[in-house]
């Protein structure tokens, strides 16, 4: 877990000062950063276990807030791993 | 109902954990049995601290608070010692696997890490005179042509393996990049929203550019080299070495070696660093197992430290120190140095140990003795304008 982490960019018991990780938007999401977390994404879409298809999977951790866009490509998706890596990196699972 | 936190918790304990195996490396079969290993040792490590000259009338009262006392040190000769937490190591000295070589330098007189670095990579005798690292031009001159020998266990190549010959390389639970359809998706997806829009195009960009420039993506490294991970890596180094079908030259990169502050003697964070270090390249003899004999690992560094302690009970970057050669193939059992000695005179500058013997000089001896390459090849290609770089005394490869 400690990898991912780091990867990320905020490892535990290592904020930048007393006052801990900045949580403003910007401050969490850097060109780097952003990329290294669409990497595992679709590391973890790859090693994913669940029998659920990834559009109901997406109604129900979205509800209302789905975007037709996201669903649309999610659908269009070449397959089930990529399909899984669009919607953990999506802007609705990533960003609400 | 799934949740998005149950999601990520299913396919994370599925996934993250099982990521740490080998993989395959594909690379093609050796026409050697020779290894050789370059161990970087990046902020400039102590080599008084490492290899104590108990023996200069002037080490007791120069080094004053960081001296060791002799009783505290492993004797290696009359006049030199080793760092106690250096121990693991002196079954190596023992069997004349060992040789340290005192007084070396980079042929460059810099304080500056970068620049000493730079020059302790590139192999010229200036920084910033050559772009790509000396152990790139070297495999480029054993004609291995697309085997693909050389190898960098870490998450970037170091610069004295970067250059025109293709290498691999390794890192732990690497992360492999996405593939561009997915970021394409994700960027139209991401148009509306102004933040994740506009990193990602800007995150794109980047590491186009640094991969033109790096050939590797920029990020991942760093922690890499944190003094904890070195075992884990010379490990991985040794077991990829070993393979019949593997890769025969590696450079592992090792890090906290730059003690401003409360270095510590005996004990402290500095003995702490020499105790993983030797650790490390114990667990790398281990696995290299029968292939060892045909091995030398040669540990290296930017510059050595000041003689003297600084106000912060630390030392500041210095000039010459000290480098261990390691190995079945080495000849050693001894300290090869012309010792320039600690009197207040001797000193460089008035404040470090007075550099006697050439960086490239060794490193030339080895790839002369180990790897059988011309002294030609390496005076004109590997190192250019180094003919009258000072080689170490002695013998230190088994012929």
């Amino acid at each position: 877990m400690i990898h991912p982490l780091r990867l990320l960019g905020q490892l535990p018991f290592s904020a930048p000062s007393p006052a801990g990780w900045p949580d403003t938007a910007k401050d969490w999401i850097s060109p780097e950063s952003l990329l290294r977390r669409i990497e595992l994404m679709d590391f973890l879409a790859r090693r994913q276990t669940t029998r659920e298809d990834p559009i109901t999977l997406a109604d129900q951790a979205f509800g209302p807030v789905a975007r037709e866009e996201t669903l649309l490509a999610i659908r269009r998706a070449p397959s089930r791993r990529a399909a899984f890596s669009v919607l953990l990196s999506s802007p609705e699972f990533q960003r609400r | 109902m799934t949740s998005r936190r149950g999601f990520l918790m299913g396919a994370t304990a599925a996934g993250l954990l099982s990521a740490v195996a080998l993989p395959g490396i594909a690379v093609a079969a050796a026409n050697t049995k020779k290894r050789f290993v370059l161990v970087i040792l990046r902020g400039g490590m102590d080599g008084l601290a490492a290899f104590p000259p108990i023996g200069d009338p002037d080490y007791q009262s120069l080094r004053s608070g960081l001296a060791q006392a002799a009783d505290d040190t492993i004797a290696l000769d009359g006049n030199f010692s080793m760092h106690k937490s250096l121990a693991p190591l002196m079954k190596h000295y023992k069997k004349r696997h060992m040789a340290v070589v005192h007084a070396v330098a980079v042929p460059q007189r810099t304080r500056s890490h970068f620049d000493a670095q730079n020059v302790l990579e590139n192999g010229a005798s200036k920084a910033h005179l050559l772009q790509d690292g000396w152990l790139n031009r070297a495999l480029r001159v054993i004609d291995y042509r697309e085997q693909r020998l050389g190898l960098s266990v870490g998450y970037s190549t170091p610069p004295v393996m970067r250059g025109t010959t293709p290498t691999t390389s390794w890192a732990p639970a690497r992360i492999p990049p996405s593939p561009p359809d997915l970021l394409d998706t994700l960027g139209s997806l991401y148009q509306p929203d102004p933040i994740l829009g506009r990193a990602l195009n800007e995150g794109r960009r980047a590491q186009e550019m640094t991969g033109a420039v790096l050939g590797d993506t920029k990020m991942k490294r760093g922690n890499m080299r944190s003094p904890g991970r070195f075992k884990s890596l010379a490990e991985s180094a040794g077991r990829l070495l070993a393979a019949e079908q593997g890769a025969r030259i590696a450079v592992i990169e090792m890090g906290g070696w730059d003690t401003h502050a409360n270095q510590g003697a005996t004990t402290g964070r500095l003995a702490r660093n020499l105790g993983l270090l030797a650790n490390g390249l114990n667990e790398l003899s281990l696995q290299l197992g029968p292939v060892w004999r045909d091995t030398v690992v040669c540990v290296v560094t930017e510059f050595g430290r000041t003689v003297r302690m600084n106000g912060s009970k630390g030392t500041d970057h210095g000039t010459a120190g000290a480098a261990i050669l390691l190995g079945g193939a080495i000849a050693g059992g001894r300290v090869a140095t012309r010792w320039p000695g600690l009197a207040p005179n001797a000193l460089y500058g008035g404040r470090d140990l007075a550099p006697t013997t050439d960086m490239r000089g060794l490193f030339k001896t080895v790839l002369h003795n180990h790897l059988n390459i011309p002294s030609a090849a390496l005076d004109q290609k590997v190192f250019p304008d180094s003919k009258k770089a000072e080689a170490p005394l002695g013998q230190l490869i088994r012929i």
